[in-house]
């Protein structure tokens, strides 16, 4: 991986992804750093973010301006009270539908110690936590902007050569209808006295998930997400493409909802969000026996741009323990097992901010370009 | 008085081997050993072979879904090989007392290894749920706490 960081006026997109977890970093310009959701690089168990911009030289405390937690996923929020801990000069963002007394509930519930390892419960009490540190220290950051759409979450005023570039990221989602489903959903999810405890299930929060519109000097980037498309008009990503307010050119960047699921294409994103040829840049997801992209999700997108690119390998990769007694007991013991884990990559866009060129792409780990040879 | 002395420890251990041995020590005599000169003379010791396990590879186990004879679910390991797993877990594997826990967020361990026994060591995989105490009234009813504080709108 280069140890250059990028220069002042220099634009980059980062997607980081292990096969169960998705993490992006953008540098809008100035050294100036946005990180959208978490992830854990495999070799130092770190945020994968924190890891890359230590790598650079980077000092994380200082550069990050904003956090965003898209929603409430272990695949996405793995490491982000370690973030948000790190990170202390940025603002953080949730999806809104998180302030609910319901949500609050449930990390009452399942953020202590009973339940042990990490899960997205722990990950927002951390979060919490740490918004309650800089409070107590007098750091005026100290609560988390809500997500809702059309809203606009960061803005920034670039100065390159003299001229302005203005930096804006706006949330265009969740919707309000979204958002009460969400809460009825924490509301079922608060435990009945007398039952067993154990780990609490993640939500079904993708309908909840924060979509981001970045806009730097003329350059538009979409970040999707986890949105999907449903049938319902007032959810998921049909309510953007109608009647999102902040849109007003198309992105040649988009980080392609809910790694590239059929459940998450819609044309009308193609054709009406995004530029011709845009960059799409995916990360798999690979547990309970699902594993995103499918090769037809690839084929779509590799059919709609020659600039689709992925962090790791989709496939399933068998576990094969290094002991013999552990790989026969395997045997006669599961049906399947495999590594959740199944590569580490990152996929680096980086152009610079003023000029008409394109972008250039960097390809660590395992990513690769998906367009069939 | 310090004195030096000989103890005679005679037996044999569970395996039948005989350990008796000579051993100079520094003391004085105890309870019913007999003295002969310098020489004690200690009733056998023998140390009792407690039967135990080694485990090559535990994991930390998260039931995803029920589905038939199996269940999946996500491992985390703890010993042995340090990648996340996800597995089909046959239900016959799981003791019959313990089936009732397999539902979705139940937690377990599953340990593979040895257990070391007088007679040998045996091959063993053992899935045990941890048996988490059920949610109180009390417990249910105070969560909650008032998160305004860390929004900002």
């Amino acid at each position: 991986m280069t140890s250059e960081s990028p220069n002042d006026g220099e634009l980059e997109v980062s997607i980081f992804g292990p096969g169960y977890g998705e993490a992006i970093a953008l540098h809008v310009g100035l050294g100036r750093w946005i990180l959208v959701d978490s992830c854990l690089e495999p070799n130092s168990g770190k945020p994968a973010q924190l890891q890359y911009l230590e790598s650079l030289g980077i000092n994380a405390s200082l550069a990050v301006k904003l956090i965003v937690a898209t929603h409430w996923h272990d695949d996405h929020v793995q490491g982000m009270g370690m973030l948000v801990r790190e990170c202390k000069s940025a603002e953080v963002a949730v999806s809104a539908a998180l302030k609910s007394p319901h949500f609050s509930a449930l990390l009452d519930l399942y953020g202590g110690g009973a339940f042990p390892g990490s899960s997205g419960v722990t990950e927002f009490v951390n979060v919490f936590r740490s918004l309650d540190e800089r409070r107590k220290s007098g750091t005026k950051i100290n609560a988390a902007k809500l997500a809702v759409p059309d809203k606009l979450l960061y803005r920034d005023n670039i100065r390159l050569n003299r001229k302005n570039r203005e930096v804006e990221i706006y949330s265009l989602s969740p919707s309000d209808s979204a958002i009460l489903s969400a809460q009825l959903d924490f509301y079922q999810r608060i435990p009945d006295t007398g039952t067993h405890k154990k780990r609490i299930a993640c939500p079904s929060t993708n309908n909840t998930s924060v979509v981001l519109w970045v806009r730097i000097g003329d350059h538009r980037i979409l970040l999707g997400s986890d949105l999907e498309k449903t049938s319902d008009p007032k959810t998921g990503w049909t309510v953007i493409i109608n009647e999102s307010q902040a849109i007003k050119e198309k992105a040649l960047v988009y980080k392609v909802a809910h790694h590239g699921a059929e459940s998450s294409h819609d044309p009308d994103i193609w054709s009406k969000l995004l530029s011709d040829k845009p960059f799409a840049l995916l990360s798999p997801y690979s547990i309970a026996g699902n594993s995103l992209p499918k090769d037809e999700d690839l084929d779509r997108v590799a059919g709609l741009t020659p600039n689709g690119f992925i962090t790791a390998p989709p496939k399933i990769k068998k576990f094969r323990p290094s002991d013999g007694v552990v790989r026969e007991t395997i045997q006669a013991v599961t049906k399947t097992m495999r590594s959740v884990n199944i590569g580490w990559g990152q996929v680096r866009l980086r152009r610079n901010i003023e000029d008409s060129a394109d972008y250039k792409v960097d390809l660590f780990g395992d990513a690769y370009n998906i367009q069939p040879n | 008085m310090r004195f030096q002395k000989e103890t005679l420890l005679a037996g044999t251990n569970s395996s039948g081997r005989d350990i008796t041995e000579a051993r100079k020590q520094n003391g004085s005599t105890e309870g019913s050993r007999v003295q002969l000169g310098e020489l004690v003379l200690s009733p056998p010791k023998t140390t009792p072979f407690r039967e135990y396990s080694k485990a090559i590879q535990k994991w930390e186990g998260k039931v995803i879904s029920l589905s038939g004879d199996t269940f999946r679910a996500t491992l985390s390991p703890i010993v042995g090989d340090k990648l996340e797993q996800e597995a089909e877990i046959y239900v016959q594997d799981v003791t019959p007392d313990e089936r009732s826990f397999i539902e979705p967020g139940a937690i377990f361990y599953w340990s593979i290894g040895y257990l070391e026994r007088p007679s040998g060591r045996v091959r063993e995989s053992i899935i045990r749920f941890r048996r988490l105490p059920m949610w109180t009234d009390n417990e249910v009813k105070k969560a909650g706490r008032d998160l305004t504080v860390y929004f900002n709108e």
